[in-house]
């Protein structure tokens, strides 16, 4: 037989190897975020739900107009201990919210005035310092309300296919993704998952000519509103320790993804998000 | 009853090895673990805001203290416990029988005398908690687990406080609504009187299957609890007068728990389980066997593979060899039993092994269940057919209802049955990611041959198996596909969400292979599910100048497709989800399905000419009228591996049993010739298509003339490209 073999052979080894552990490490690393239950969040009302109901937001309880939806994602608590202990804000620390990042025909990241069918959307920046010869983390938590769910559920496909379109994407001048894989996991397929859609892409990001390290890109979607990570490992970390950073950025969403949960269960957008560490359905 | 332990968890704590997770409240998360010596344990970790309070830590240690001085059979140990550390944990004997909820639930009342027995024991039980100075405060069905030997009252007073308060108008209260005393619902402490009231509700539950003061939300429950009579109705004999003495409103009026012991002394049981009906007692020895194989996961296992268990030790033997005896009793029938067949004829001489075959009822599935049972029927025939065999088989089918649920109860149900040897399936994706779970705990062997996604690996990764390729695998085989036809030109692929989470796994291979391995071009889109956007991505792809086209979605998605790209002229070849094959959309598209490819695994061995494919195709024609369906070859192909390899486990003395863990070992490392390719499986018990040979394996089927019409092999394809040119 011709030369096609090995080289189809080969690839479909590594890919049967990706599709079997989601790209890196011992298991897929959506088994790898903590999964909707009572240890999630200090927030999470343990009354509220079963372990196999996703955290939602449902649209008559989501804001209506930009105005409504810049204060929800600004109200919105994400503290730096919620990705790990270490964790500080950057400078700048916020975006503006009436832009956020879209992924060009060129594949490189630019920042642009949001579309009509996007009401705010809020990038926050945080870093984990380098440190005893572990190089420093950067986190990216994004949260963006759509203007209905149809919205959020295309900005997910847009999301898939972005990895799809462009697997190396350049984040900036320079930063550069490589290598994306993406998993897509929906609570409507039956699957266990966190949020109504989780997605999580892992890849290599490297920063000017350097070493390639660890990218990983989360993203829930809660009705109209999704939530989206990126951490950016720095050099220096195991197996281990870069699957920990992985794992608490996916705790930190968690946490983000089970306020949004008990604001929408609460019926009040305009009620302070952070969360209180009190039980009950009462509070 | 219990999922994997998430990769944030500890491996260990103190001198316990955490196997598995067997629930997380409010408080903490409980933990299966095991001693260096072996034992299990269930070991709770708080977790939270109490942890740090060091009134919390006070009380914690206070009452463990207490616990270690109960001294009763029918109360599960405290094993140990550290009150100082960061997080406060607690271990217990581990007891693996179900709660008398789960027990009712699933088997409906228990007879009086049952129920007699549980009362003097479980007084007995309180007793000893109440002269140690403790007060249970949550006696409930929940908290009461079913052994052989008798029930066991679990999560005594300790490490409880807010996560199981009810929260009313009239404040926090400790227990649960429906078994708490009246005093507790008003908000008074609980007393040792209160745990009696509990017991009382627990018997009448376990008598009627309902509480005394019914079902509702906690408020209504509390009300009824302190203002309205019991319903005592279906609570029988001499229990009756007892029962409503433990219910009385004040607590004074109640008997003592070491009164009620005393009144029920004479029903004490033996340890055999025979206090039980038979279909508890069933579950509560399957229960049993599955915790026995409960993985050890020392990390230094070295020892020979052949050895699945590690350290049984002599107790742990001893019990599993009374479970297990006790579960060969009867098969507990499932509620999805299709029912028996191919019993083949009395012999006393040869014992009997059951094959099951776990499919999944609805119409999405129906094809494949349909398929598996064939083929398990007819390869199973077969063997009963051998003069010289020396067991004969027969084969039971379960279908689940595609939920995992029931899934696993379809699971637990072949596992609890021990002449059942190997089980074919699940066929349904979910399904066999969550069972794989119950068969991989019980040690029984089983091959899907009908999935393509291997997370089943995780959760259960030395008897489950996959015969069936990767979703993704077959993505690139698509570009396997164009290759060798020299059709790789510049190509639209419209990923439809819609379609299940195995079109993004096929997808992404396709659009990642005809790119980077063909050098080709390609326009990918990605569709959102429930809404309407497939016509025009289809739109889009073609306005992008495509000239091959490949649509992954639902049936329906891809027969609009067909028609949309015949109403634009598209002529280039065109490729469909490989989970179409066999589906109805040749008839549905008509005319514009013409040309379409689907590349699969399946092979309709009707159009082989080999003696094996020849054979296989008129014994299929003999018994069903038809030629083999899809996906008939490849089940049968896996029955015919079960079957083979067991049949190299079973002992050559008749007496002697094969045991069920040989199977697994022995599939790791087969290498099966099937009708129409070879079997062997990789480091994922995954169908392992690297092995050579694989593209004469896998099949280009074309719709013409409204039937899907297999082109041949890759291989084929291959060599008569070669030839002409």
């Amino acid at each position: 037989m011709a030369g096609w073999r090995p080289v189809l052979g080969a690839a479909a080894g590594v890919l049967l190897l990706a599709g079997c552990s989601g790209g890196s490490g011992d298991e897929p690393r959506a088994e790898g975020t903590p999964k909707k239950g009572a240890d999630a969040s200090p927030s999470v009302s343990d009354s509220a739900s079963p372990e196999n109901e996703p955290y939602t937001l449902a649209e008559d309880r989501a804001p209506r107009t930009r105005a409504e939806a810049v204060k929800f994602v600004r109200e919105l608590t994400v503290r730096p201990d919620y990705f790990g202990t270490g964790y500080r804000e950057r400078d700048p620390f916020e975006s503006d919210p009436a832009e956020w990042a879209v992924l060009g025909a060129d594949c490189l990241w630019r920042r642009e005035t949001l579309p009509g069918t996007v009401l705010a959307s809020l990038t926050r920046a945080y870093e984990l310092p380098a440190k005893g010869g572990k190089g420093p983390v950067y986190v990216s938590l994004t949260v963006t309300v759509h203007q209905d769910v149809v919205s959020a559920r295309r900005d997910m496909a847009g999301s898939l296919e972005e990895a799809l379109r462009c697997p190396g994407q350049q984040l900036n001048a320079t930063d550069r993704v490589l290598d994306l894989f993406s998993r897509a996991d929906a609570f409507a397929d039956g699957r266990t998952v966190i949020s109504d859609d989780d997605l999580t892409e892992t890849g290599t990001w490297v920063a000017g000519g350097g070493k390639a390290h660890p990218f990983d890109w989360y993203k829930f979607r809660m009705g109209p509103v999704t939530v989206a990570a990126t951490a950016r490992h720095g050099a220096g970390r195991t197996e281990t320790e870069d699957s920990t950073v992985t794992t608490d950025m996916g705790k930190g969403m968690t946490f983000v993804a089970a306020s949004i949960d008990s604001r929408g269960r609460a019926g009040d957008a305009g009620a302070p998000a952070e969360p209180t560490g009190t039980k009950g359905a009462g509070q | 009853m219990s999922e994997p332990l998430r990769s944030s968890d500890p491996s260990r704590i103190a001198g316990f090895r955490l196997l598995r997770r067997l629930g997380a409240g409010g408080m903490g998360v409980v933990y299966l673990g095991r001693t260096d010596s072996g034992a299990l344990a269930a070991v709770k970790v708080i977790r939270g805001e109490g942890a740090g309070d060091e009134d919390f830590r006070a009380r914690f240690a206070r009452e463990v203290e207490l616990a270690r001085r109960v001294d009763s059979p029918w109360v599960v140990p405290v094993l140990d416990a550290d009150a100082e550390t960061r997080e406060p944990w607690l271990a217990t004997a581990f007891v693996p029988g179900p709660s008398i909820a789960e027990a009712v639930a699933a088997h409906g009342p228990l007879p009086s005398q049952a129920v007699r027995v549980l009362g003097g024991l479980l007084a007995g039980a309180l007793d000893a908690v109440h002269t140690a100075g403790l007060v249970h405060r949550d006696v409930k069905p929940g908290n009461v687990l079913l052994a052989l030997d008798g029930p066991h009252l679990i999560d005594f007073g300790i490490a409880r406080a807010a996560d199981d308060t009810a929260l009313t108008a009239s404040g926090l209260v400790v227990g649960t609504p429906g078994f708490l005393a009246p005093e507790q619902a008003e908000g008074q402490p609980a007393t040792s009187a209160s745990d009696v009231f509990a017991l009382g509700c627990v018997l009448a539950y376990a008598s009627t299957g309902t509480p005394p003061f019914g079902t509702g939300t906690p408020d209504a429950l509390m009300y009824r609890t302190v203002h309205d009579e019991p319903e005592l109705a279906g609570v029988e004999g001499e229990l009756r007068p007892l029962v409503e003495r433990c219910l009385a409103k004040d607590p004074a009026e109640r008997p003592t728990a070491d009164d009620i012991r005393g009144l029920l002394a004479d029903d004490a049981p033996d340890a055999s389980g025979g206090w039980l009906p038979d279909p508890v007692a069933r579950m509560v020895a399957a229960r049993a066997a599955e915790s026995l194989a409960f993985p050890d996961v020392e990390p230094t296992v070295l020892d020979d593979p052949a050895v699945p268990v590690r350290h049984p030790g002599r107790r742990r033997l001893l019990l599993a060899g009374g479970a297990l005896l006790l579960a060969g009793g009867g098969t507990g029938a499932a509620v999805w039993a299709s029912g028996d067949d191919e019993k083949p004829a009395a012999s006393p001489a040869r014992p009997v092994y059951v094959l099951g075959v776990h499919t999944t009822a609805g119409p999405a599935e129906a094809a494949v269940s349909r398929a598996s049972a064939r083929a398990a029927r007819l390869a199973v025939a077969q063997h009963n057919a051998t003069p010289e065999r020396s067991y004969d088989l027969k084969v039971k089918v379960l279908a689940d209802k595609g939920d995992a649920d029931t899934a696993r109860a379809v699971a637990r149900t072949f596992t609890a049955d021990r002449d059942v040897v190997a089980v074919l399936g699940p066929v349904a994706e979910l399904p066999m990611q969550r069972a794989a779970t119950v068969y991989g705990a019980a040690g029984l062997t089983h091959v899907s041959s009908t999935t393509g996604t291997q997370d089943y690996f995780l959760t259960s990764p030395k008897t489950s198996f996959q015969s069936s390729p990767a979703h993704a695998a077959l993505g690139t085989w698509i570009g396997l596909h164009a290759y060798i036809t020299r059709q790789v030109v510049r190509a639209g692929v419209v990923i439809d969400r819609a379609g299940g989470p195995a079109m993004q796994d096929e997808g992404t291979q396709v659009v990642t292979n005809w790119r980077t391995v063909l050098k080709g071009e390609v326009v990918p889109r990605v569709v959102a599910e429930a809404t309407d956007d497939g016509p025009k991505a289809v739109r889009d792809v073609l306005a992008a100048g495509v000239r091959a086209f490949v649509y992954l979605g639902a049936l329906d998605a891809t027969v609009r497709t067909a028609q949309d790209l015949v109403t634009a002229r598209f002529t280039g070849p065109r490729w469909m989800q490989h989970r179409l094959y066999g589906s109805d959309f040749p008839r549905l598209a008509g005319a514009a399905g013409d040309g379409w490819y689907v590349v699969t695994d399946a092979v309709d061995p009707s159009v082989l000419t080999t003696k094996r494919a020849e054979d296989f195709t008129a014994a299929w024609r003999k018994r069903y009228g038809s030629t083999p369906e899809p996906y008939a070859t490849e089940a049968y192909d896996s029955v015919g591996m079960l079957l083979a390899e067991f049949a190299r486990t079973v002992p050559a003395g008749a007496r002697r049993r094969p045991v069920r863990a040989d199977l697994a070992v022995r599939l790791a490392k087969v290498k099966y010739q099937g009708i129409a390719r070879t079997y062997a499986f990789g480091d994922f018990h995954q169908y392992d298509n690297s092995s050579t040979g694989w593209a004469d394996e896998t099949f280009v089927h074309e719709v013409r003339g409204g039937r899907f019409r297999q082109l041949g092999s890759l291989g084929d394809l291959h060599r008569a490209a070669e030839s002409r040119s």
